[in-house]
């Protein structure tokens, strides 16, 4: 089976920095896998150039056979791969729905002429996209318990629920891959742990792939199905989770070496 | 479809007014009112919705003015009955300009992007300041004119009425929540897939055709255009109406356009001579209404027609 994204060599540096040096894995799809490593390891940086916010120096990015490595961010959201933030970028003063709708529309209307005029003159068709469009939002808002939340503002919301409405706007962009940049950062254990519950439940309902980052341990070691650790911009081990657990370049990696 | 028949009716109503028993000078008031109100308008699309702070509308303005002011003297016999035609032509040339401008300066975000719009208009107005065929510093004089005050009151009001309309209606469709998403966060909106420079260039594009509209009208109205008449304080004063009307919202710009053409002229009547306290009192209204009011009189809402009518019906 060919992974449905290959990261090959990649490699990028700023000024003197090598902040990923040389990194290469791959996520098979219908995988959960996670991808950690101590601060500055540079596991948003590779996250940044998956989605297109910074071009790498070297390497290649292959999704679905497809060679995305010099898409920008929003032509890799086109390909299939959505992703949320480690600070939360909601689109804050709008509505919950609106945040939804947002995503779920550029599917919808890609700016042609038809769609300018239908909504110039407010036809029925228009009317219909727009009912239609709604109803799937509110459907996928419905899921996630956020429906009742619809028409508030989305910085009104508590933390754990902004959260919750990030992945919701990814996902109302029918994405393949999903890629979770820390979704449990400044969340407490029970947050935390209906998170663990979500992410699941995501990867179950919608079949997703899902690449997630996370300093939580506990959380990793419970729902990751393969673990690919940096240090430093370099890949130091790619496993499962056990045997993550015990390697020793990644205990050195996290806690120093061992004087003996 | 009701409430445009009463809104056509109280325009009506407000024209017969305006013609009968108000003199001439209310009535140019008027018309200047409107035209405040399309060019709000029109910076309000793009600085309001979309958070692209734009500074060169003036030179949008002028660019409309000189095509339909030009248009009409040398190519359609100077006979009022084109004006929409010249006016239609205006907007549709700003719009191409504001198009090749768009390209090279959606690059940038915030101050620079009103550096680069506020260089746009000051070189619109350096070369009509250098082009002897359309006048030069003199300026173009003689610019076809409405023969009668309802003549213009009804263009005017169709122009401002679809203006408002067509921003009002793009504003809430799918076209507007781009814009919103885009102002709030642009990072965020180009992850959802979201084309940024596109949408912010089409914003810009609609926004320039308002403005050359604005402008067209504006010659026909006055008669006289010189380079002058669009410099950088003419593009700080629709900047003003746009704020004091609360940026985003589209019905608070026409509010904002009529208290702030109409209370200069109402000062008017305050003591001048060595001091001139109208030039005192106005900036201190002003200031006193951004203490009061700092996200504008509206904020980013609407005034609801409907739900004021329907209030008062009852």
């Amino acid at each position: 089976m060919t992974p449905l994204l290959k990261i090959e060599n990649l490699s990028i540096q700023f000024g003197g920095l090598k902040a990923v040096d040389d990194v290469s894995f791959h996520i098979n799809k219908s995988e959960l896998l996670g991808l950690i490593g101590p601060n500055g390891a540079g596991k948003t940086t590779v996250f940044n150039i998956i989605s297109g916010f910074y071009k790498a120096d070297s390497g290649l990015l292959h999704f679905e056979d497809q060679n995305i490595t010099l898409a920008n961010a929003t032509e890799v959201n086109h390909f299939g791969l959505a992703r949320t933030f480690q600070n939360i970028r909601l689109f804050k003063s709008l509505s919950v729905l609106e945040n939804v709708l947002v995503a779920a529309q550029q599917r919808k209307h890609k700016g042609y002429f038809s769609d300018w005029f239908s909504s110039l003159f407010y036809t029925k068709t228009h009317q219909k996209v727009e009912y239609n469009l709604e109803k799937e939002c509110l459907e996928l808002l419905r899921i996630f318990e956020l429906d009742q939340f619809a028409k508030e503002m989305a910085s009104s919301l508590p933390y754990g629920a902004q959260r919750k409405l990030e992945i919701v706007r990814a996902l109302a962009t029918k994405p393949k891959l999903l890629m979770l940049d820390e979704p449990a950062a400044g969340m407490n254990h029970q947050e935390t742990d209906e998170l663990n519950k979500l992410i699941r439940f995501i990867k179950e309902k919608f079949n997703l792939t899902i690449l997630l980052i996370e300093h939580d341990m506990k959380l990793v070691m419970n729902i990751c199905d393969r673990i690919v650790v940096l240090n430093r911009g370099k890949k130091i081990a790619d496993g499962l989770p056990h045997n993550i657990k015990n390697s020793t370049a990644v205990i050195e990696a996290y806690l120093g070496k061992r004087k003996t | 479809m009701k409430k445009y028949f009463i809104f056509l009716f109280l325009v009506i109503i407000l024209g017969l007014l305006l013609n009968f028993f108000l003199n001439s000078y209310i009535q140019a008031i008027f018309i200047s009112f409107i035209i405040n109100a399309i060019m709000a308008l029109s910076l309000n699309f793009i600085t309001g919705l979309a958070d692209q702070f734009s500074l060169g509308h003036a030179g949008l303005m002028a660019i409309g003015a000189y095509t339909s002011a030009v248009l009409n003297k040398e190519f359609l016999n100077d006979n009022w009955m084109f004006i929409p035609v010249g006016v239609l032509m205006a907007g549709i040339v700003a719009a191409l300009i504001g198009y090749l401008i768009s390209l090279p300066s959606f690059r940038l975000k915030g101050d620079y992007l009103a550096i680069v719009t506020l260089g746009m208009a000051e070189i619109v107005r350096v070369v009509l300041l250098n082009w002897n065929h359309v006048g030069g510093p003199r300026g173009y004089n003689a610019i076809t004119k409405f023969p009668d005050f309802m003549y213009a009151y009804a263009f005017a009001i169709f122009l401002l009425f679809i203006s408002f309309m067509t921003m009002h209606r793009l504003k809430f469709s799918w076209f507007g929540r781009n814009l919103w998403a885009i102002n709030e966060d642009d990072i965020a909106a180009e992850v959802m897939g979201l084309n940024v420079a596109k949408t912010k260039r089409r914003a810009f594009v609609i926004s320039s055709f308002f403005a050359g509209l604005g402008g067209g009208f504006y010659s026909h109205h006055l008669g006289y255009i010189s380079p002058g008449s669009f410099g950088f304080i003419v593009s700080v004063q629709i900047l003003i109406v746009a704020v004091l009307g609360g940026l985003g919202s589209l019905s608070g710009s026409i509010l904002a356009a009529l208290i702030l053409t109409f209370l200069p002229e109402a000062l008017r009547s305050l003591p001048t001579g060595t001091i001139d306290v109208r030039m005192i009192v106005f900036p201190i209204l002003l200031i006193l209404m951004m203490i009061l009011r700092p996200q504008g009189l509206l904020g980013r809402n609407e005034i609801n027609l409907a739900s004021i009518i329907a209030r008062f019906g009852k």
